[in-house]
């Protein structure tokens, strides 16, 4: 869907007063820097759809559509990139930045990010609009237009975020209206802050305070940016009726809340000449001498009957397959959720099934079935076909309840002919392979000792579990995403003849940071 | 596929094939060893049953399950206490109904008649004697297997008999009959017994066949009772008719150089229906097909080593040699290493990704495996805890987490086994397979309506089990070949077990699912079509008024840009229609026209 993109404006701070930083730690322009490379990173890695426009604050030159050089209003901001996907030259491009010699007003900053983001979307469908802004707040501004910008960014549903050296509120403001929290962050190890750098994040408080915007620091922002971004999968929602007995039909929505992310497929290029596409055809051909080669229009299908060959033609299929009928879920029936056992689950996924959006009396059916399950630790067989054409099969729906949401939890279960039955011999059938005490003994030794669940120091020195799914990402993936970053500047080149072709971005290759 | 080399993209996928992972080449064959003394053809009062015709249904069943699932394996059929004789040792009273070759048409036809014949027939084409040797009829067993031109892996006989003690009165050929079956074991040839009870009289294992049944230590197992019932026959030649495949034989280590064997299968797995072959339209002939691989801008045919592999993120393409993609893959060699141990409550039943596996120690590899694995496994149910392994499969195959699942053996009502004892080996997601989902669903139903709920719930209920439910897609395709290959005026009929048995739910909750819906006075239906049809035009009003104000949008700029594609349709159209431009309903044309009308090429 078109309308899950985000536009954002990224507003970078490129002032001498970004210079400042922790004694001996990174300056905040490249504490910056890399919040903006991870976001990029990040949005590339998952083919996000989100376009991101980057907007220059304290550059020698001015190039942006509201500048006045006989006010000099707006002046020192360039509007380094229109809105586009992100992409390695972004990413380049703003690795390569440096601190100018001059400042600029970053109450500008924010409207000429807002003057983008309005021209830009425009006959375009976006879910949301934001405006990051990187700053250490140590240039002059000044606050004629926040009236004006608040109203702005409330009318147009924008969103404004300010990531800084330290979350704004911290240091000591008491004179200041805002209604920030006076005790977080005093235990920073920072350079005091400027009146200037208080005013300004006084002023960017109160406009967060009215558009519920948000704040960060950057120590905040960066671990939560620095493993790879899982894919960007929307979970479309799968409508269809749940049936009870034909008549009692409930609309319900199911969404995919587990399934294995795959890796895009491997792509075959040309050793020799990388741009060309490798294609391949199929031909068919008797099994003769000359290995006579038969149209595609003169085959027909055929099936294996054992050592028989059984021609079906299309025709066939349409009139003799299976006929799945409407797509689905239909309850076949309920039992003991001790009759399903783990090791048949099936399929490759696991979906949450709720009520339909915005129907109350289907989602209040549905939660009476779900507690009725729960509280008789029953589950429903029921028959999923997904669509009309596809095969139907059997699986399960398991209540679930927390405290903000409940839904049946849906797996796949096998069929008669998924099941391969084996036997294995008792594992005590030879009498020397009975343990002894000693070996037991040995085993729990080992559990104890291996035990995850408290594996894990937390950063209160609580103990923890090590290896929940959620904080384990795939290693494959993350070395993947690794090689593709490495040869960064090598593939890249000089960043000035990179960004000429690109004529909508023009603007890039006028930047002179230093 | 004779003639062409791998898809090139087919690497990627990860999933297991057996086959590729099966060092063994060689087939998977059975014999059907069946008595055909008179004894097998008496009808049980009881059951109505006559034991040689529960054999050859059974036959019949198998070689049409082997036409399904595995059409490669060899059935041979070979009757012994016959009158008459056919075979290459020229013994008598055995008789090779069937060599051993793959199932197909007209063996199903010949079993088919046999079916169809009476007893009488039976005995004029055949005959009954007492006079046989059953020492000959394993050693035809033996010939059969090594007169067979195709390589064999797995060789297996099963006996079908309701005399439990043959030669009662002839201790030698006895003696002589357990000599041959320890002679065709150690050829590698298992054999193994179904044995049918007659009526009134158990079927003492003891009295002869513990000593004529040889199968791998793996398999060996209590003697299960004999059976009188199709069904219990049935499910044994099921759990028999073929050879207990392994995915692959593994270490486990548990750090400090403590490692034990084990194999991991797959116990479950989604059967789909077969690929077709393409024939001739002119002569009904197989066609072989042949895959070529060429360059998209002149043609030329490309090698593998012609080829190069990329992947593709925000524009840049990263490519790499075959050798490349095959290393960033490799982590470490094949196995399962041990993490640690969680409680058993730390699974969570919706971080289903993936069917599980099923582990179970080799003692052939690493003498002693048994006994740690049992120690383990023994340990594990007790304190109900898992072992968190990281787990490769196999080469070049990147790691994943499993947790290990001790699991008990249990058995059916017949004492058959129905889970065996071992691990079950489940996926673990990793956190970029989990998806957050915004659910903002909760409701508070009214105690009345829960109440009801539950008696539905109550009314509906039965024991699950997936042998219940065959899959009807599966089914009917295999029928419709089935009476295409055998001339059959119509596939046999089915039954579908996927759907709901709309009247015995009518009739043991009706009353209830309607008390049920009135209180839902409003309905549950979603609106009616109609309504929302109407919201859609209006919604379309709405959507033409807004793109028309967006025309004012600088299309020649966005146009110069190469960026027209980011526009709406609407917006598109909106002003190929003001000015008069013609093009097509799709996206793609619109932007053609436009660029033309700027000019832009």
């Amino acid at each position: 869907m078109a309308a899950n993109k985000e536009a954002v404006v990224i507003l970078l701070d490129v002032g001498p007063g970004m210079n400042d930083g922790e004694e001996d730690g990174p300056t905040s322009l490249q504490q910056a820097k890399a919040c903006i490379g991870m976001i990029l990173q990040r949005r590339i890695f998952s083919e996000s759809k989100d376009e991101f426009a980057l907007v220059l604050l304290g550059t020698q030159e001015t190039a942006n559509n509201l500048a006045d050089t006989e006010s000099g209003e707006y002046c020192h901001i360039t509007v380094a990139r229109n809105l586009k996907q992100a992409d390695w030259k972004l990413l380049q491009f703003v690795q390569d930045i440096e601190v100018s010699m001059v400042s600029a007003d970053f109450v500008d900053g924010i409207v000429i990010g807002m003057d983008v983001l309005m021209h830009q979307t425009q006959g375009q469908k976006f879910a949301g609009q934001r405006l990051l802004l990187f700053s250490n707040f140590s240039s002059e501004y000044s606050p004629d237009q926040v009236d004006i910008i608040i109203s702005g960014i409330k009318k147009t549903g924008m969103e404004l975020n300010v990531i800084g050296p330290t979350s704004l509120g911290s240091g000591n403001k008491e004179d200041e209206d805002s209604r920030e929290d006076q005790n977080q962050n005093h235990l920073h190890d920072q350079k005091p802050k400027t009146t200037q750098q208080l005013a300004g994040e006084a002023l960017l408080q109160r406009i967060l305070d009215e558009t519920n915007g948000e704040a960060y620091s950057f120590s905040e922002a960066l671990p939560a940016l620095t493993n790879y971004q899982k894919k960007n999968i929307q979970s479309a929602g799968w409508n269809s009726p749940l049936e009870i007995a034909g008549n009692l039909r409930i609309p319900v929505t199911g969404y995919i809340k587990a399934s294995e992310f795959k890796l895009k497929s491997w792509k075959t290029a040309c050793a020799q000449r990388p741009e060309v596409k490798v294609l391949r055809e199929t031909t068919y051909h008797m099994n003769d001498e000359a290995q006579t080669e038969v149209p595609k229009q003169d085959t027909i299908p055929a099936y294996r009957y054992g050592t028989t060959l059984v021609p079906f033609s299309e025709e066939d299929k349409v009139n003799m397959e299976y006929k799945t009928g409407d797509k689905g879920l239909k309850v076949l029936g309920f039992t003991k959720q001790d009759y399903v056992r783990q090791h048949w689950l099936l399929g490759d996924k696991t979906m949450y099934i709720v009520g339909k959006k915005d129907q109350q009396s289907a989602q209040v059916a549905l939660s009476a079935f779900i507690r009725a399950l729960y509280e008789t630790s029953m589950v429903a067989i029921v028959r999923y076909a997904y669509s009309a054409r596809s095969s139907p099969r059997i699986g399960f729906l398991s209540p679930r309840i927390k405290p903000g949401y409940e839904c049946l939890v849906f797996i796949q279960l096998p069929f008669m002919e998924d099941l391969r039955r084996f036997i294995f011999a008792p594992l005590d059938l030879n009498k020397k392979n009975i343990p002894t005490a000693d070996q037991l003994k040995a085993v729990d030794e080992l559990i104890d000792s291996m035990d995850l669940t408290t594996a894990n120091v937390g950063e209160d020195g609580a103990r923890e579990e090590a290896l929940k799914a959620q904080e384990v990402v795939n290693p494959y993936i993350q070395r993947l995403y690794q090689l593709v970053l490495a040869p960064l500047s090598d593939v890249l080149g000089p960043q000035e003849e990179v960004l000429q072709d690109e004529t909508h971005d023009v603007a890039c290759t006028k930047v002179q940071t230093k | 596929m004779d003639g062409n080399w791998r898809d090139p993209d087919e690497d990627e996928e990860e999933e297991e094939s057996e086959a590729s992972n099966d060092i063994q080449t060689g087939r998977d064959s059975l014999i059907f060893l069946i008595d055909v003394t008179e004894g097998m053809f008496v009808k049980s009062e009881e059951t109505g049953n006559i034991p040689f015709y529960l054999s050859i249904k059974c036959l019949k069943t198998t070689l049409e399950n082997k036409i399904i699932s595995s059409e490669k394996d060899l059935i041979g059929v070979i009757f012994f206490g016959s009158e008459k004789d056919k075979n290459p040792n020229e013994f008598k009273h055995i008789y090779v109904f069937q060599d051993l070759d793959q199932p197909g048409r007209e063996r199903i036809l010949e079993v088919e008649e046999l079916l169809d014949d009476d007893i009488k027939t039976f005995k004029d084409k055949f005959g009954h004697s007492n006079n046989f040797s059953l020492s000959d009829a394993l050693w035809t067993c033996s010939t059969v297997f090594s007169n067979c031109k195709t390589n064999l892996s797995h060789k297996r006989v099963l006996l079908f008999t309701n005399t439990d003690n043959p030669h009662a009165e002839n201790k030698q050929l006895q003696q002589q009959a357990k000599i041959r079956a320890k002679d065709l074991f150690d050829l590698g040839i298992e054999i193994d017994l179904l044995h049918i009870k007659k009526p009134g009289v158990s079927f003492d294992i003891t009295e002869f066949y513990q000593d004529i049944v040889y199968l791998s230590e793996d398999e060996q197992y209590e003697k299960v009772p004999a059976s009188e019932k199709i069904e219990e026959l049935l499910a044994r030649v099921r759990i028999k008719d073929h050879k207990k495949r392994s995915l692959g034989r593994l270490t486990l280590n548990l750090g400090k150089h403590v490692e034990l064997a084990v194999n991991v299968f797959n116990l479950v797995r989604a059967a789909t229906k077969p690929y077709a072959v393409k024939l001739a339209k002119s002569n009904n002939a197989e066609l072989r097909n042949m895959t070529k691989t060429y360059a998209g801008d002149n043609g030329e045919i490309l090698m593998p080593s012609d080829m190069k592999k990329y992947q593709e993120y925000g524009g840049r393409k990263i490519f790499m040699e075959i050798d490349e993609v095959n290393q960033i893959k490799h982590f470490d060699d094949p196995g399962l290493v041990l993490m640690g141990f969680k409680p058993k409550s730390s699974l969570k039943l919706h971080h289903h990704i993936r069917a599980g596996q099923f582990v179970y120690p080799d003692e052939k590899s690493i003498s002693g495996s048994t006994r740690l694995f049992s120690s383990l496994l023994q340990r594990c149910l007790e304190r109900e805890k898992v072992i968190i392994c990281r787990y490769i499969p196999r080469k070049n195959t990147p790691p994943r987490l499993v947790a290990l699942v001790p699991q008990k053996e249990e058995k059916d009502e017949v004492g058959v086994q129905d889970i065996p004892p071992g691990f079950q080996l489940v996926f673990l997601p990793f956190s970029e397979d989990l998806r957050k989902l915004n659910l903002e669903s909760k409701q508070e139903p009214s105690e009345l309506l829960v109440d009801k709920a539950k008696e539905i719930v109550k009314k509906l209920k039965f024991r699950y089990h997936p042998e219940n439910f065959d899959n009807p897609a599966i089914q009917k395709h295999w029928r419709n070949i089935e009476a295409l290959a055998l001339d059959r005026d119509k596939p046999d009929d089915m039954e579908d077990h996927t759907m709901p048995d709309q009247e015995a739910i009518e009739n043991r909750a009706g009353k209830l699912i309607e008390d049920f819906k009135t209180l839902f006075p409003g309905g549950l239906q979603e609106e009616t079509s109609g309504k929302r049809k109407q919201g859609a035009s209006t919604g379309g009003a709405a959507k033409r008024a807004k793109s028309e104000e967006l025309v004012n949008v600088d299309i020649k700029h966005e146009a110069e840009a190469g960026q027209l594609g980011r526009l709406t349709v609407n917006v598109l159209k909106e002003f190929c229609k003001k000015h008069g431009i013609k093009a097509g309903t799709k996206k793609a044309d619109i932007i053609d026209a436009i660029s033309n009308f700027f000019g832009i090429g």
